[in-house]
């Protein structure tokens, strides 16, 4: 499992799949202020960026991997402020 | 599909059908330059055709084919049988790009990497290597039959349209000389360094792409994640996923539809991004960046942020080309300022441009003039005029001007400024009116810097003239016209000078006729000019009229006769010669050319095919309702006692019927289509198949003008394939084979069609080893089709023909060409479906002939309508014998086989629902007997049971489609005069 | 206001037309340069737009005789999918007084025709 959960936050850590998908939405519902850390992460499914997309959440950490950063950033960066 | 795009299919049909039939011309044509010269002119008008439309694989792939043959025409020795194959397997690419056009609605589907493959096998022609070419394994299948079940192709737009113009040079595109680039839309979010550092990646060899890739919704379910295909984009500079998912409650989402999409800048070779968005090219859309593109100032928008001064020194150290002097006003300007700023931006381009070692100065330069521009605009301060580079781009679809145009700006001192009050009228045009306005005069102040001396020179003036008039006309420069008109008359008279001045007014600089004067002076020298374009185009011109060396086309030649002919006069001549031509109708005008015999303007009208089929189905009806007067008469006479009447209606009956029939005739006539709209298939055909096989074959084909209804004529084309095919295959020997059996090496294919009263003969003859009539003997014995005695009894010519039977096949194995468990039968049974017959003769090492006769057209059947378990079918009367009422009593059972005697004659009986797998018994009528139906079969005579008999009517048979078309029972349908579909059985199959 | 459509792309004529007539212009239509100077010596035409490539007669041939017989000195647009600066001089030398390349966007072309053929169309 590449997504820690727990009260505050789901941690998304190396290659999130669509697998994890169904948990992170379910957690995301459970969890409406939940934040999301991506620190960790490298990479996450389509499926997994729309999920979160969707939550607008968050973000308490970004990727370290710069680009990786650029180009989901402007996707949940803009969502945070809604 | 619009009306366009269906002109357009039926356009490019009507070409690849002339590029087929040239190329196999080239092949055998002696003298070759001729065919390459139309084959370049056919390629090309397609190619145009194709830029109309949003098709770059499609225009990929010809423009490859014209550049190849334009190469072609000037170096026929590279021309080879693999060119052939290569462009003919072009054309069946464009042939079936076509197909999926109309399949899809206009929406072609494309495969982008046959289209690729095909165009670099083309171009490998260019360097003049064709072995390149000939070692790219192609793949036929690819090529030719795009994906069907995908959508629209990658799309690839060249921002930079014209290879030719780009070639050889190295410097980045320069900047147009009025207005900016535009700015794109999806570049607007880009941070500012990833700009630099993309234009920095930029150069015309190596350009940025632009990738936009639109999964599909369902993609995940293929194991897709387009993010990550996104992410490992080669040479990827830059990405962004967009989406709608924040709007959309979490709890609704489904989080298994892909509804996003990427944008990406990727520095990787066009070949590397189609080979990775390979299997989702149809999703993918890849677009070349002009380096200008990635010019923009991508920030926050302040628009007093930079001082008005500081921007004009920016603008003068650029214009100066004393680039360190901007770099360093831009550092100095950009520690004062907000770095989110689009000003800031610019300063941070100008820095970054300076500071770019692999750019050329003057490449810079035209970078820093648009920043500057932009940043100006981006100020709101007013337009810098920066002199133009030396270099002009020509991209911009009309404004292919000459390169030095605006180069005069600033070498020609004499012209000045525009006078400010023009430029002040000029101000108040629209954008678009004053950027054509500019052109138009710009142009004419070209055209008359033109030679004078040539032939239409005054008639050339006098056009320019009148353009002149007319554009500043209908922009109301009402303040223009008066001066116009005064230079204009001084042109007319021979003075030219008012009005190139009239034009530097407009536009300063643009036009400049004193070399012009010169040049006329020393006529046969070519004018110092500053333009080596137009002094070559203008010395090719004056060589032509000194013409005794040869010239290299004859469309120049043609000139010279023109002018030496007819010794026009030069402008400076009278005025009166321009005066007195206004009145076109006026005798003189008749033109010294001789027009050759005129093209008669082709009276055929392409009519839809649906139309004409309305045509034939409201023809058929109006038969059917005709057919229903009779019986009034009858009626009216019998019911009634009105005998006048009745004879009345017989009458009009009678002129009714005459013009139903003639109507039919002529209906009949429009579907009437030659021989050769399939025979034209032949030649490639036979080309292909024979050098496949290694045979040597002449194709001969005769009466291709024979006609044939269109449904007749469709219907051979299956058949006819399929027997040259065999001729081939399994008929004409081998060369050496041939050699050995005392033949000449080269086999012969006829093809012969003709017409013999009311039908069309078809008869296809080859002189190969013909079919051995004891192989074939003992072969269907084998199969079970004869039985020992049949062996025994049957002749030769009876022999041979047996392999038209369903089930044999005479290839000992499947060949890739025929074969296939395909054989005669099918051919049978496709000739059979239009009431045709077919017969064969062979001698061995002589020869096989087929003689195939059809009906010329379907027209119309008269069938019997018989009832059998409550449905009614049509019999054709052709097959009907008789009609007669059995008694069950008569009725005897011989060898399980129901049978009559009918005129002393025993006829088998055969139940149709029996037949026709229906449950029902057959009805018996009250006197106990049953309706029987005899009919001909082949040679047979059966007696068919059926329920009842109702009379027989005139029908317009149509084929069975779509699903129906399965049943063999049926040869087809009609609409009868109640409305209703009628069935016609097809006996042979029935039985 | 007479349009005529030189042009040996039925395809091409076909786009054209469709332009012109949507601003209400007249368009008639010729396949090559040889038919066009027929039209040319029966019609007046207000502008003529010429492809180049075109059998029988080519549209520098064709604008040659135009020019040279005085039958006609109306404006003329030369078309073509050709960018390279010969052709543009050449066009111009044949009598072209104006060089488009293919394909013309309707609202370019529009631009261009009203004030060639120097009248409101509409």
């Amino acid at each position: 499992m590449a997504i820690d959960y727990s009260e505050e936050r789901a941690v998304l850590k190396s290659l999130v799949t669509i697998q994890e998908v169904d948990d992170l939405q379910e957690w995301l519902i459970a969890h409406p202020q939940g934040e999301i850390d991506l620190g960790e992460c490298e990479h996450m499914h389509t499926a997994a960026l729309q999920t979160l997309t969707s939550a607008r959440r968050m973000i308490s950490a970004w990727p370290s991997d710069t680009s990786f950063r650029g180009w989901i950033e402007p996707l949940l960066v803009k969502q945070e402020a809604q | 599909m619009s009306p366009l795009l269906q002109q357009f299919v039926s356009e490019t049909r009507d070409l690849l059908q002339s590029i087929s039939e040239q190329l196999l011309e080239v092949e055998k044509a002696d003298d070759k330059q001729t065919t390459l010269n139309e084959l370049f002119r056919i390629v090309h008008t397609l190619k145009g055709n194709t830029g109309l439309f949003e098709f770059p694989d499609l225009t990929r792939v010809l423009h490859a084919g014209e550049d190849v043959m334009s190469e072609a025409r000037e170096r026929p020795e590279i021309w080879d049988q693999a060119l052939t194959d290569l462009l003919f397997e072009s054309m069946d690419y464009v042939s079936s790009f076509c197909d999926s056009l109309e399949e899809n609605n206009g929406e072609p589907t494309s495969d982008s990497k046959a289209a690729t493959q095909l165009s670099k096998n083309l171009r490998a022609y260019l360097d003049g290597n064709n072995s390149e070419a000939k070692a790219e394994v192609i793949d036929s299948g690819a090529a030719t039959e795009p994906k069907k079940s995908k959508k629209a192709a990658t799309k690839t737009k060249k921002a930079t349209a014209q290879k030719k113009s780009a070639g050889g040079s190295s410097k980045r595109r320069p900047p147009r000389a009025k207005g900016l680039p535009p700015e794109h839309n999806l570049l607007k979010d880009l941070p500012a360094d990833t700009l630099i550092e993309a234009w920095k990646a930029s150069n015309p060899e190596e350009p940025v792409w632009l990738v936009k890739y639109s999964p599909l919704a369902e993609c995940f379910f293929q194991g897709d994640d387009p993010l990550h295909t996104a992410r490992s984009t080669p040479g990827v500079l830059w990405g962004k996923v967009e989406n709608d998912c924040a709007t959309q409650d979490i709890n609704d989402l489904d989080p298994y539809q892909c509804v996003s999409t990427f944008t990406l800048l990727s520095s990787a070779t066009e070949d590397e991004l189609h080979e990775h968005y390979r299997y989702v090219a149809e999703q993918t859309d890849i677009e070349e960046l002009n380096s200008h593109h990635l010019l923009l100032l991508n920030g926050e928008d302040q628009n007093d942020a930079l001082p008005e001064d500081s921007v004009d020194a920016l603008c003068e150290a650029v214009e100066a080309t004393n680039l360190k002097e901007a770099s360093s006003i831009a550092k100095t300007a950009l520690e004062l300022l907000n770095k989110d700023l689009q000003a800031a931006a610019a300063l941070r381009w100008v820095i970054a441009i300076n500071s770019d070692t692999d750019a050329q100065e003057h490449e810079k330069k035209e970078a820093l003039i648009v920043i500057c521009q932009r940043l100006r605009h981006n100020q709101h301060l007013s337009g810098y005029r920066f002199s133009e580079p030396e270099e002009r781009a020509e991209e911009h679809a009309p404004e292919g001007d000459s390169p030095d145009e605006d180069a005069v700006s600033t070498s020609d001192a004499s012209a000045g400024l525009p006078d400010t009050d023009t430029e002040d009228l000029l101000d108040t045009l629209v954008e678009d009116d004053r950027e054509a306005f500019e052109h138009i005069v710009r142009t004419q102040g070209r055209i008359l810097e033109l030679d004078p001396t040539v032939g239409w020179a005054n008639g050339r003036l006098r056009a320019a003239c009148n353009v002149l008039m007319k554009t500043t006309t209908s922009l109301n420069l009402s303040t223009l016209i008066p001066s116009l008109e005064e230079a204009i008359s001084a042109a007319l008279s021979g003075n030219t000078e008012p009005l190139a001045d009239w034009i530097n007014e407009v536009i300063p600089g643009a036009c400049n006729i004193a070399l012009v004067n010169s040049g006329s002076n020393a006529s046969n020298e070519a004018p110092d000019t500053r333009d080596t374009a137009i002094t070559e185009t203008k010395a090719d011109y004056e060589n032509t009229e000194n013409a005794d060396e040869t010239t290299d086309s004859e469309h120049e030649e043609s000139i010279v006769e023109e002018t030496t002919e007819q010794d026009t006069p030069a402008p400076t001549e009278s005025p009166t010669t321009a005066t007195a031509t206004e009145d076109k109708q006026a005798s003189d005008k008749t033109p010294a050319f001789k027009p050759e015999p005129a093209v008669a303007p082709s009276k055929s009208v392409k009519v839809d095919q649906e139309k004409i089929d309305r045509l034939m189905n409201l023809i058929g009806e109006m038969t059917v309702a005709k057919n229903a007067l009779p019986f009034l008469a009858k009626r009216a006479e019998e019911q009634h006692g009105l005998r006048d009447l009745a004879r009345e209606i017989k009458e009009q009956f009678a002129v009714v019927n005459r013009i139903a029939e003639e109507m039919q005739d002529s209906i009949m006539q429009i579907r009437m289509m030659p021989f050769s709209f399939i025979s034209m298939r032949f030649p490639r055909l036979v080309r292909d198949i024979s050098r496949r096989l290694n045979k040597d074959v002449q194709l001969v084909i005769e009466g291709e003008d024979t006609e044939a209804d269109k449904n007749i004529i469709e219907s051979l084309a299956e058949p006819l394939i399929h027997i040259v095919r065999n001729s081939l295959d399994h008929g004409i020997e081998a060369p050496d084979v041939r050699k050995q059996k005392g033949k000449p090496a080269t086999g012969n294919l006829t093809i012969r069609a003709s017409q013999e009263a009311d039908r069309v003969m078809i008869e296809i003859q080859d002189d190969g080893k013909g079919i051995d009539p004891d192989v074939i003997r003992n072969k269907a014995f084998e199969k079970g089709l004869i039985d020992e005695a049949t062996r025994q009894r049957l002749s030769d010519k009876e022999a041979v023909n047996l392999v038209l039977m369903p089930g044999f096949s005479t290839a000992d194995e499947v060949s890739d060409l025929s074969g296939r468990g395909v054989g005669m039968d099918a051919v049978r049974s496709a000739v059979d479906k239009v009431n045709g017959t077919m017969a064969l003769e062979s001698q061995v090492d002589k020869g096989t002939r087929i003689r195939i006769s059809l009906p010329m057209s379907i027209a119309v059947t008269r069938v019997m309508i018989i009832e059998s378990d409550n449905q009614l079918m049509g019999i054709p009367m052709d097959q009907v014998l008789e009609t007669v009422r059995v008694p069950r009593s008569e009725i005897h059972t011989v060898k399980h086989v129901k049978t009559t005697v009918l005129r002393d004659r025993i006829v088998p009986l055969k139940s149709l629902n029996e037949l026709l797998e229906l449950p029902a018994e057959q009805i018996i009528n009250e006197e106990e007997e049953h309706a029987v139906l005899v009919a001909r079969v082949g040679n047979d005579v059966i007696g068919l049971v059926v329920d009842d008999f109702r009379g027989s009517v005139d029908i317009i048979q149509k084929p069975m489609t779509g699903v129906l078309s399965g049943m063999q029972a049926y040869s087809g349908a009609a609409l009868i005069g109640d409305g209703s579909v009628l069935m016609v059985l097809n006996l042979k199959e029935v039985l | 206001m007479n349009v005529l459509i030189v042009d040996d792309a039925s395809t091409v004529r076909m786009y054209h037309r469709n332009v012109l007539e949507a601003a209400g212009y007249v368009v008639d239509e010729a396949v090559n340069g040889l038919e066009a100077l027929e039209k040319a010596l029966e019609n007046t035409f207000d502008l003529y737009i010429v492809d180049i490539n075109m059998p029988k007669m080519d549209g520098y041939e064709f604008l040659m005789q135009l020019r040279s017989e005085d039958i006609d000195q109306a404006p003329a647009i030369m078309v073509s999918t050709e960018a390279a600066e010969l052709d543009h001089t050449k066009a111009f030398t044949a009598g072209a007084n104006l060089y488009m390349v293919k394909p013309i966007k309707p609202l370019q072309m529009m631009t261009y025709v009203r004030l060639l053929v120097g009248e409101e169309s509409v």
